[in-house]
């Protein structure tokens, strides 16, 4: 197991090499630079664009620039922004526990929802359950993050009045008032994770319910609470868990619009605004550090497979 | 008697109308949480950036004069100031006892850095080019400081009066050959700069020695960028911010009726000049007969109705009906038949046009049609904004919609019509969009520059804007009214034309929380 580990570990730096690679290459295709961007809409000389883009480094060609940036990278430096000027690593340190604490919160939410609900709906198939169990599934869905935040926003924020609107109060400086601004993106987020999961902790409880083990232990008396949840349950969550797994992703560097309707300074936000001003060396942090979140969700996720399946052999 | 006389008031106060502060006594203290439509892009205050970024350096930084609200020039950090006969020497006398927010004192030498620097072409300032007319800048003594201009111009008073020209701040803030700053640099302004968080928030505290005595009355300004409009008018209505900027336009009639009492609006009138580009050094736009085909294609009241929700107002020229620098040109009404026979004339035989647009302008959903159904076939790019600059800037459009800022002085803005040959072929065109050039026009444009007599210079100005009005390499299209929003609990708030924050127009020195 722990060798296991460690092989994948090692696995990850060829994986976030090549993230970069792509990124750093992507992103210099659009057309666009940060100069003209820093710039804006104002009026200006030619001689103060060249200027600017020696000073920011921008005038060398790109493959020299990519290895510069991997030299400095694996000294531990990332670079500074090219808008704010500030170091990269403290710009997406200060952001990251944001993106991550939301994304706990929905995952918990998600969890929380989906498992019973998707259960519920399996067990009682085809009952008011069951429908309204897929009938919020399918909202969940349906609804778009934007809209569904806004409706929240008017309903809890404006109108009740329960709920702030907007911002991000860090937990050490009042924890309840982080919660209490944490809710509704929350919400949002944990509902789209929740109507997928329903989804599939439904139909693997289904076709788990139908096996041959399930007749046997019911056939031997076990009650079927029993059943259910000593057996079925567990071995339904094996989809989940991928699916879940995955959906980490979305909520890392997806929740962009949930991050920009309630000014959430999340990292998804941060990647969104690097790419609109051009902060090569933001964006690049930002997704290196998104990628290497994702690779570490998915190695749990893989070692959780182990735990609910002994069958499984971690190779 | 008193009881109808109270009433005739109240009905004649529109409701939307800022808040009467005259009773109230102001209080001090508070945070007031301002919602902004975009994030600042940086803190180096002499260059430009973003329209947003102006916007937040007004509270820090101060012009030597201001621009009142009935467009009058006062003074703000220079108290007062002569010009010479010839219209070539400007001296000014500075406000005494002006601190700035490291405590030093404003002096003569502070403004001279300022300019020299901003003219240094190592520290890439967008004011250079408005300063190129400065020769040289002498402190003649702590508070005396006199600028030489390389040929007279009456508009350089009125070009002070923007922040984008001239702001002082202690010498040597930014050092030589240097241009990235962590911070912004110390101002003169009622509030100084705390801390900029990029996309959570940036933070101003109360200047306690601000030269206006007794202002400001809050303790700190917090800008909050949220960028979703409707997101940020709900935030404003239950009270987590106090002012956002740009209200959503389909909200502003509804708060104008009254219907919902929780907010107010503060107009920015004329800060959304808004125009459409025609490339006119390449086929089809090297038409002028085409160009006027377009002008006659499009329904400018259609497009206020429906892109800027009716807040607005049709525009034939570069500046407002009531602003000295309007001339009344003849409305051009659209005429479809007329549009038809000069794009048979010119010989259109449904040639490509690229029309280039940024996400969020939305005159193009209307525009389009428009040209359409007068026989323009029109192809849209909708892009993000990096890429929109790159494209306007290399020329590589045939239409594109545009905006500026509300100037004070045709001076400010001339230089957008005025040839630029090089910059065509460079693939630079970082003032004249169009590449339209008109030695004739150039001429008319220089000579009134250098005028000094007011009548002559306006009929100068007049001449030039008439052949942009018939040339159309520019077909201005309106003025979007903008909209500050205002929740109830914060008193006193005005801006100005141009969403400024600290003019002697108003801004939020004056501004106080009431709860």
């Amino acid at each position: 197991m722990t060798l296991y580990i460690l092989r994948r570990l090692v696995q990850l730096i060829p994986v976030l090499l090549l993230a970069s690679f792509i990124v750093f290459f992507i992103i210099h295709l659009i057309p666009g630079d940060p100069v003209e961007v820093m710039l804006g809409e104002g009026r200006y000389t030619q001689e103060t664009y060249e200027l600017l883009r020696k000073k920011m480094g921008l005038d060398e060609p790109l493959y020299i620039q990519y290895v510069h940036w991997l030299n400095r990278m694996v000294h531990g430096d990332l670079g500074q922004s090219l808008r704010t000027q500030r170091p990269v690593l403290d710009t997406i340190l200060e952001r990251y526990p944001a993106t991550i604490y939301l994304a706990l919160a929905a995952l918990l939410l998600g969890v929380v929802i989906a498992i019973p609900a998707g259960t519920i709906a399996a067990v009682k198939q085809n009952t008011p359950w069951d429908y309204s169990a897929m009938a919020f599934a399918l909202f969940g869905i349906a609804v778009p993050n934007f809209w569904f935040a806004l409706l929240l926003i008017l309903g809890f924020g404006l109108y009740l009045g329960w709920f702030p609107t907007l911002g991000y109060i860090d937990p050490s400086v009042n924890f309840r008032t982080f919660l209490w601004h944490l809710t509704l993106p929350a919400l949002v987020l944990g509902t789209d994770l929740a109507s997928t999961v329903t989804r599939y902790v439904r139909a693997e409880m289904l076709e788990q319910l139908r096996l041959d083990y399930v007749r046997t232990a019911r056939a031997k008396g076990l009650p079927k609470r029993m059943v259910i949840y000593k057996h079925t349950l567990r071995n339904s969550l094996l989809a989940a868990t991928t699916v879940i797994g995955l959906h980490v992703g979305r909520l890392l560097g997806g929740s962009t619009v949930v991050e920009t309707v309630f000014a959430w300074p999340g990292v998804a936000r941060l990647v969104l605004e690097a790419v609109y001003s051009r902060d090569y060396p933001v964006l690049q942090g930002a997704v290196l550090l998104l990628a290497l979140t994702f690779v570490g969700v998915n190695l749990l996720v893989d070692v959780l497979y182990k735990w609910l399946d002994p069958r499984i052999s971690l190779r | 008697m008193k009881r109808v006389l109270l009433l005739l008031i109240a009905l004649a106060t529109p409701p939307w109308f800022s808040q009467p502060t005259a009773q109230e006594k102001p209080r001090y203290g508070g945070t007031l949480n301002v919602g902004i439509h975009s994030d600042l892009y940086g803190l180096n205050p002499f260059v430009r950036m973003r329209s947003i970024d102006r916007t937040v350096r007004s509270l820090v930084y101060e012009t030597l004069v201001s621009i009142d609200s009935k467009a009058e020039i006062k003074p703000f950090l220079a108290e007062s100031w002569k010009i010479s006969a010839e219209g070539r020497e400007y001296t000014f006398n500075l406000r005494r006892g002006v601190k700035f927010h490291n405590g030093a004192d404003m002096t003569a030498e502070d403004v001279k850095w300022a300019i020299e620097y901003a003219q240094n072409p190592q520290h890439g300032a967008t004011a250079k080019p408005l300063l190129e007319n400065v020769e040289s800048v002498r402190a003649l003594d702590r508070y005396t400081v006199k600028f030489t201009l390389k040929k007279p111009a009456v508009a350089f008073l009125s070009s002070l009066t923007n922040l984008g020209t001239l702001f002082v701040l202690p010498k040597e803030s930014i050092p030589t050959e240097e241009t990235k700053v962590e911070n912004m640099p110390p101002g003169t302004g009622p509030f100084a700069f705390k801390e900029w968080r990029a996309g959570a928030h940036a933070s101003f505290e109360r200047f306690k020695d601000y030269w206006q005595k007794g202002f400001p009355y809050l303790d700190r300004v917090v800008f909050k960028p949220l960028p979703d409009a409707a997101a940020r008018l709900a935030a404003l209505r239950a009270g987590d911010l106090h002012i956002i900027t740009r209200v959503p336009s389909q909200w502003v009639a509804k708060l104008q009726r009254g219907e919902t009492a929780d907010v107010s609006l503060a107009p920015a009138k004329y800060s959304g000049m808004r125009e459409l580009y025609l490339n006119v050094v390449r086929p089809p736009f090297n038409n002028v007969k085409i160009r006027q085909a377009v002008a006659y294609a499009i329904d400018k009241q259609k497009i206020i109705e429906g892109a800027y929700w009716g807040q607005g107002e049709a525009t034939e020229e570069r500046f407002f009906k009531g602003s000295p620098w309007h001339f009344g040109f003849p409305e051009r009404k659209r005429d479809l038949s007329k549009a038809r026979a000069l794009l048979k004339d010119a010989g259109y035989k449904g040639e490509k046009i690229v029309f280039v647009a940024r996400q969020g302008q939305e005159e193009v959903t209307f525009i389009v049609p428009q040209l359409q159904e007068a026989g323009f076939n029109v192809v849209v790019e909708t892009l993000e904004a990096g890429t929109y600059r790159t494209r306007s800037r290399t020329g590589d459009f045939d239409m594109s919609p545009g905006g500026g800022d509300n100037a004070v002085d045709p001076d400010e803005v001339t230089v957008e019509f005025m040839c630029d040959e090089e910059a065509v072929k460079l693939k630079v065109r970082d003032n004249n969009r169009t590449g339209y050039c008109n030695k004739q026009l150039d001429a008319l444009f220089d000579q009134a520059s250098r005028s000094l007599d007011p009548k002559k210079r306006r009929e100068l100005y007049r001449k030039g804007f008439a052949i942009l009005y018939e040339e159309l390499a520019e077909v201005f299209l309106a003025f979007e009214h903008r909209f500050f929003g205002v929740h109830p609990n914060a008193r006193g708030f005005t801006s100005d034309d141009n969403e400024n924050l600290d003019t002697a127009a108003g801004g939020l020195f004056r501004v106080w929380l009431s709860r």
